[in-house]
C-alpha cells in the first residue's frame, strides 16, 4: 500500500518538473520570439512615426516616439511635391496587365508541361528551370536594344509584354499545381471529345483557383516594387512608377527631407500591407506551394 | 470560351492602354519637351518664363517642362535609345563628352543665323560650350558662388558679424571659435565643412593654385596646388576626427530644402551659389545672413577671382523638333527671357548687360545680395571647370580620392598621383575610341 | 500500336500517332514559352557574348575588338576586382546567416506556440515591402546622428559606428538588412517542418532523444531539400543585388559597396561602354554558374531525399 503511494507521488512530482521544465521551455521560446518580433516590427512603425513629425523631432539625438503633433501636411506635401497619381496611375496600369498576362501564359505553358504527355516534356521542363538561375544581367543590353529597335523604348511595353509568354517560375508553381488533379478528370473531359483548350479553360483552371490567385498575387506585388526594370526602360518622368518616383523623389538634390521621404514611402507600402491583409491565407498557401519541392 | 474571351477583351484593353499612354500628339501645335534637372521653387521659377513664351508661340509652339533628376544619365540614355526630350538642361561638364559621342546637335548654325554675339556673355560662361571647333549648346543661368556666413551665430562666439573671413588663416580661426562640440564628443555645429558644397575637391585645388587639365593636350595636371589643398582640407579631418564629421554630415537634410544645414545653423559658414538665398528666404528668412563674394585668400593662390559655373541647354541628337527647341532656346537666351527667368529663380543671368543693369539688380528675388553676386561674376580672372570627355570619372574619381586621404589611407601626394594616373589611362582609351 | 512481347523503343513513341497528337498538342500549348524563351532568353545570351567583343557605345554601331575587353577587365581594371570581392563577400555572409536565421525562427514557430499565426505574419512582412522603400527606411534607421538603431545603442551606453557612411560597416549594414527580409523564407522552412511526420519524434523520445538531438538528427536533415532550394536562389538573387545599392550607398563609401550589378549597370548606362559592360555580364554569368555547380556537386552530401 505504502509502495503504490509512494509511486504515486514520484508520478506526480514527476509530471509537475516536467510541466515546469515544459512551461519554462514555452516562456524562453516566447521570450525570443517576441523580442525578435518586436525589432522586426519595429521599423514600420518608426516609418509611419517618422512621416507624422517635423524636422525639430525627426532631428534630435534622443528618439521622439511619438509624434506630437503629428504632421499630417507631409502626405499632402509628398504627395503633390512629386507626381504621385501619376506614378500610381503607371503602376496600376502596368501591374494589372502583367498578372493578366502571366496567369494566361503561365496556364496555357503549365498545362502542357503536366496535363500532356508528350515525348521529352521533362527534359525541356528541366530548361525552363534552368533559365531561373541566368542572372538577369546577362540579358539585359541585348534586351535594351532589342526594345530601343522596336521602338518600345520609354513605353510599357518592354516590361509587359515578356510577361504574356511565361514566367519561369509561375510556369514551376502552377504546373506542380495542375499535377495534383487527378487526371481522370481531364481523361473523362477527352473521352466525352473535349479538346485540351476546353478542358484547361473549363477543368482545370476553375480547379486552380488557389494557385492562380497565387500566382496573380505574387507577380502583383514583385511587380508594384520592380525597379531595375523601370529604371532601365522609362526616361519620361511623366511615365515613371512609383518606385522610380519614389527614388527621384530622394535622390533630388544629395539629401533628403526625411519626414516627407517617410510620408512618401508609407505611400508605396501601405496598398501592399493592405493586400496583404485580406489575402493572407492565399499568400502562405502559396509560399508553401512554391518552396517546398526543391 | 466567355471566360478566354473575357481575358483576351481585358489584354487587348491593357496593351491598347499602354500604347497610348507612351505616345500622345496633339494638333498643329509642336510640343518641345525639356527637361530641366532643378526641382521645387527652382523649377516653378522657369515655369514663369516657359509661360511667357508659350504665350507668345500660343498655337505653334508649346514647351513642356520636365523635372528631371540624374539628368545626364537619362539624357543619354535617352538619346542612345531614340527617344530624347528636345532640349535638355544638363550639367555643362558633360558637354564635351556628348559632343564626343555625337549624343548632342551642333549649335553654329543656328547662332550665326540668330546673330547671337559671344561678347554679350559672360566669358566664362560661353567658353563651357566651345569645344573642338563647335558650340554645342547655349546657357540657361549662369552660377557663382559667393561665401554665406551667419551673423547670430558670429556675435554668439564673439566674432564680428560684419567681418568675414578673408584669409585661410582666418578661416581656420574663426572655424574653431564655431564649431560646437557636445558632451559625447559629437559635432553639434561646425564653422565650416571644407567638402561641404562649393568648391570640394577640384575647386580647393584650383584656390590653392593647382592646375587641373590642358584641354590642348589632353593633359591632367594635379599639381602641387593640390596636394596643398587636400592637405589643408585633412587638418580639419584630423582636428575633429573624420568619422565625427561624417556622422555630423550624415543628418544633412537635402541640400534644397528647410532641412539644410546653414538654415539649420548647423553650419556657420558656407560657400555657395544664389539658389540658396531663394530657399533661406522661404524656409529661414530671420536668418541673419550675410554674404561676401570671394572665397577665403589661400597665400600663393588666384586673386580677385571668381567660378564661373553655369546650366547647360543642348538639343540632343535625334530630337524631334530641333527647329522649336532652338526658338526656345533662343528665347531663353534673350534680356526678356533671361530677366524672367533669372529673378524669379534667384539666378544669374548670362548676359553681362543683363546682370548689370538695374532691371536685373531692381527686380531680382536675390536682393540685397544681387550686387555680391554680380561683383563675383564681373572678376577678370575665371575659373571653370575642365573640359575633359572623362569630366564625370573626374568627379567621382576625385572624390574618391580625396575620401582615402581624409580616411587616412593615402599621403596626398599618393592619391593624387594615383589620381591622375587613373584619368590620363581612362581618358586616352577614351580618345582611342572615339578617334 | 506496341507489341505486349517487347519493351517499348522511342521509335515506337514517336510513331503512334497518338503520341504524335500529343506532341503537337504540348508543344502548342507551351508555344508561347518557346517564342517568348528565344526572343527575350536565348537571343540575347548570345548576343550579350557577341557585344562583349565589341566596343558599342549605342550611338555608333558595334566595333569588334576581340578579347580587349576582357584583358582589360582581367588586368587593368581594380573595380572589376573591387565589386566581385563585395558581391562574394555579401553572399558569402548574407546567404548563409539568413539560412541560419530564418531555420532557427521557423524551428521556434513549430514549438506550437500560441500566436504563431501572429509572429509568422510579422517576420513575413518585410519580405513583402518594396525594396525601394526599405532601402531608404533603413537609410534613415542607419542614420549615423538621428538614426534609430543608434539612438538606441546610445541608451544603453554605445556609440555606434557610422553604418553606411563608414566602409568597414557598410556591407554588414546590407546584409543586416537582408537577414530582416528573409521572412518568406521561414515560412517556406515552417510549412516544411509541419510536413514531417510526428512518428518520427514520437520514436526518437521513445529512444530517449533530448530536443536538440531530435532537431540534429530528424528536423534538420528532412530539412535539407528545402535549404538546398533556397541556398541556390538565395545565392543567385545575391550575385544581382542592385537595388539597395544604388540607392542607399551608390556604392560608397569608398566603393565598399560597389557590387557587382550596380558596377555594370554603370558601365551600360553611365559610362555608354555596352560592350564592356556585356563582358562583365558573362562573367557573372560564369562565376554564378560555377557556385551553382560547387552547391549543387556538395548538395550530394548533406541533401537528404525522402527518407
Amino acid at each position: 500500500m505504502g509502495k503504490r503511494i509512494l509511486r504515486n507521488r514520484l508520478q506526480d512530482n514527476w509530471r509537475k518538473s516536467k510541466k515546469k521544465k515544459i512551461f519554462i521551455h514555452k516562456s524562453l521560446i516566447h521570450l525570443a520570439l517576441i523580442s525578435i518580433s518586436v525589432i522586426f516590427i519595429f521599423p514600420f512603425y518608426w516609418l509611419v512615426s517618422t512621416s507624422l513629425k517635423s524636422n525639430e523631432q525627426i532631428f534630435t539625438f534622443s528618439p521622439v516616439w511619438i509624434p506630437n503633433p503629428p504632421q499630417w501636411v507631409n502626405y499632402i506635401k509628398a504627395w503633390t511635391f512629386v507626381p504621385f497619381a501619376t506614378y500610381l496611375k503607371n503602376t496600376l496600369i502596368i501591374c494589372t496587365s502583367i498578372v493578366i498576362g502571366t496567369v494566361l501564359s503561365c496556364s496555357l505553358v503549365a498545362y502542357g508541361f503536366s496535363r500532356i504527355k508528350w515525348v521529352g516534356r521533362d527534359t525541356v521542363f528541366m530548361l525552363v528551370l534552368v533559365v531561373m538561375m541566368i542572372p538577369f544581367q546577362v540579358r539585359m543590353i541585348p534586351l535594351f536594344i532589342v526594345f530601343r529597335s522596336l521602338g518600345w523604348l520609354n513605353t510599357f511595353l518592354p516590361l509587359i509584354v515578356p510577361t504574356y509568354f511565361g514566367v519561369a517560375f509561375y510556369i514551376f508553381l502552377l504546373r506542380q499545381f495542375f499535377l495534383t488533379i487527378p487526371f481522370e478528370f481531364s481523361d473523362a473531359a477527352r473521352v466525352d471529345g473535349a479538346s485540351d483548350f476546353w478542358i484547361w479553360s473549363r477543368v482545370i483552371l476553375p480547379l486552380s483557383k488557389p494557385a492562380i490567385a497565387t500566382t496573380a498575387l505574387f507577380q502583383w506585388i514583385d511587380q508594384w516594387q520592380d525597379f531595375m526594370g523601370p529604371l532601365i526602360y522609362i526616361n519620361d518622368p511623366k511615365k515613371f512608377t512609383l518606385s522610380l518616383g519614389l527614388q527621384q523623389f530622394q535622390s533630388q538634390h544629395l539629401g533628403v527631407e526625411w519626414g516627407l521621404l517617410m510620408a512618401a514611402s508609407t505611400i508605396m507600402v501601405l496598398p501592399i500591407i493592405v493586400l496583404f491583409f485580406f489575402t493572407q491565407k492565399t499568400f502562405i498557401q502559396g509560399i508553401t506551394m512554391s518552396g517546398l519541392k526543391g | 470560351m466567355s471566360i478566354l474571351r473575357k481575358f483576351l477583351s481585358v489584354l487587348v484593353l491593357c496593351t491598347i492602354f499602354s500604347v497610348l499612354f507612351s505616345s500622345f500628339t496633339f494638333g498643329e501645335e509642336v510640343v518641345v519637351t525639356y527637361w530641366e534637372k532643378w526641382v521645387g521653387r527652382d523649377i516653378d521659377a522657369v515655369k514663369v518664363m516657359v509661360d511667357a513664351f508659350n504665350k507668345r508661340y500660343t498655337g505653334k509652339i508649346r514647351v513642356e517642362v520636365l523635372s528631371t533628376t540624374n539628368i545626364n544619365e537619362k539624357t543619354l540614355t535617352a538619346i542612345a535609345g531614340g527617344n530624347p526630350p528636345d532640349v535638355a538642361g544638363i550639367w555643362p561638364e558633360d558637354i564635351p563628352q556628348f559632343a564626343i559621342q555625337g549624343a548632342v546637335v551642333p549649335l553654329d548654325d543656328f547662332i550665326k543665323e540668330a546673330k547671337i554675339n559671344k561678347a554679350d556673355y559672360y566669358p566664362g560662361t560661353w567658353s563651357y560650350f566651345e569645344y573642338r571647333g563647335h558650340i554645342w549648346g547655349l546657357p540657361s543661368t549662369n552660377r557663382t558662388p559667393a561665401l554665406y556666413y551667419n551673423a547670430d551665430l558670429f556675435k554668439e562666439v564673439g566674432l564680428n558679424p560684419d567681418r568675414p573671413p578673408k584669409t585661410l588663416e582666418e578661416l581656420d580661426k574663426y572655424n574653431d571659435k564655431l564649431t560646437k562640440i557636445g558632451p559625447k564628443g559629437e559635432i553639434i555645429r561646425m564653422g565650416y565643412v571644407p567638402w561641404y558644397r562649393y568648391p570640394g575637391p577640384w575647386g580647393l585645388g584650383r584656390i590653392f593654385g593647382g592646375g587641373d587639365f590642358d584641354p590642348e593636350k589632353n593633359k591632367w595636371i594635379l599639381d602641387e596646388g593640390y596636394e596643398k589643398a587636400f592637405s589643408w582640407a585633412l587638418t580639419y579631418a584630423k582636428k575633429f576626427g573624420y568619422k565625427n564629421i561624417l556622422d555630423f554630415q550624415a543628418s544633412f537634410g537635402a541640400t534644397a530644402g528647410a532641412d539644410e544645414p546653414f538654415l539649420m545653423n548647423r553650419v556657420a559658414i558656407e560657400y555657395d551659389t544664389p539658389f540658396r538665398i531663394g530657399w533661406i528666404k522661404l524656409y529661414k528668412p530671420k536668418l541673419n545672413l550675410r554674404l561676401y563674394p570671394f572665397y577665403p585668400q589661400v597665400p600663393g593662390g588666384p586673386t580677385n577671382y571668381c567660378f564661373q559655373y553655369a546650366d547647360a541647354l543642348i538639343i540632343p541628337k535625334n530630337a524631334k523638333h530641333p527647329k522649336e527647341a532652338w526658338e526656345f532656346i533662343k528665347y531663353y537666351n534673350s534680356r526678356e527671357g533671361q530677366l524672367l527667368m533669372n529673378i524669379g529663380s534667384s539666378q544669374l543671368p548670362v548676359l553681362k548687360e543683363l546682370a548689370n543693369s538695374s532691371d536685373f539688380l531692381k527686380k531680382s528675388t536675390l536682393a540685397p545680395y544681387t550686387k555680391v553676386f554680380v561683383t563675383g561674376m564681373n572678376q577678370k580672372k575665371v575659373i571653370t571647370t575642365p573640359k575633359s570627355p572623362n569630366q564625370r570619372k573626374f568627379e567621382t574619381w576625385i572624390n574618391d580620392a580625396f575620401q582615402e586621404v581624409l580616411y587616412e589611407r593615402k599621403s596626398p601626394k599618393d592619391a593624387l598621383d594615383e589620381l591622375r594616373t587613373k584619368l590620363q589611362n581612362d581618358l586616352d582609351e577614351l580618345l582611342a575610341r572615339f578617334k | 500500336m506496341l507489341k505486349r512481347n517487347r519493351k517499348p523503343g522511342l521509335k515506337d513513341l514517336i510513331s503512334s500517332s497518338k503520341e504524335r497528337r500529343n506532341l503537337k498538342l504540348g508543344l502548342i500549348f507551351i508555344s508561347p514559352w518557346i517564342i517568348g524563351f528565344s526572343m527575350f532568353i536565348l537571343y540575347p545570351i548570345f548576343a550579350s557574348l557577341y557585344y562583349s567583343f565589341t566596343d558599342y557605345t549605342m550611338i555608333s554601331a558595334p566595333k569588334w575588338i576581340g578579347l580587349s575587353n576582357y584583358t582589360k577587365l582581367f588586368f587593368r581594371d581594380e573595380y572589376f576586382r573591387i565589386s566581385l570581392y563585395n558581391t562574394l563577400y555579401y553572399t558569402l555572409f548574407s546567404v548563409p546567416l539568413g539560412i541560419v536565421f530564418s531555420v532557427a525562427i521557423a524551428l521556434l514557430l513549430n514549438t506550437k506556440v500560441e500566436g504563431m499565426p501572429v509572429y509568422r505574419t510579422i517576420y513575413f512582412l518585410p519580405s513583402i515591402t518594396p525594396v525601394v522603400a526599405i532601402s531608404i527606411l533603413w537609410m534613415w534607421l542607419l542614420n549615423p546622428q538621428y538614426g534609430l538603431v543608434n539612438s538606441i545603442l546610445r541608451l544603453i551606453g554605445i556609440e555606434g559606428p557610422g553604418w553606411l557612411t563608414d566602409p568597414a560597416w557598410a556591407k554588414p549594414s546590407l546584409i543586416m538588412m537582408s537577414i530582416w527580409g528573409t521572412g518568406r523564407a521561414i515560412v517556406i522552412y515552417l510549412a516544411g517542418l509541419q510536413d514531417i511526420p510526428q512518428e518520427l519524434y514520437e520514436a526518437a523520445e521513445i529512444d530517449g532523444a533530448s530536443s536538440l538531438e531530435k532537431v540534429r538528427r530528424i528536423t534538420l536533415p528532412l530539412l535539407t531539400p528545402s535549404i538546398f532550394f533556397n541556398s541556390i536562389i538565395g545565392m543567385i538573387g545575391a550575385f544581382q543585388t542592385f537595388t539597395q545599392a544604388y540607392i542607399m550607398t551608390g556604392g560608397g563609401p569608398l566603393n565598399s559597396t560597389l557590387f557587382y550589378g550596380l558596377y555594370l549597370y554603370r558601365n551600360a548606362f553611365n559610362y555608354f561602354s555596352m560592350g564592356y559592360a556585356s563582358a562583365l555580364a558573362w562573367i557573372l554569368f560564369v562565376i554564378v554558374f560555377l557556385c551553382s555547380l560547387l552547391v549543387f556537386k556538395s548538395s550530394g552530401r548533406w541533401v537528404h531525399y525522402g527518407q
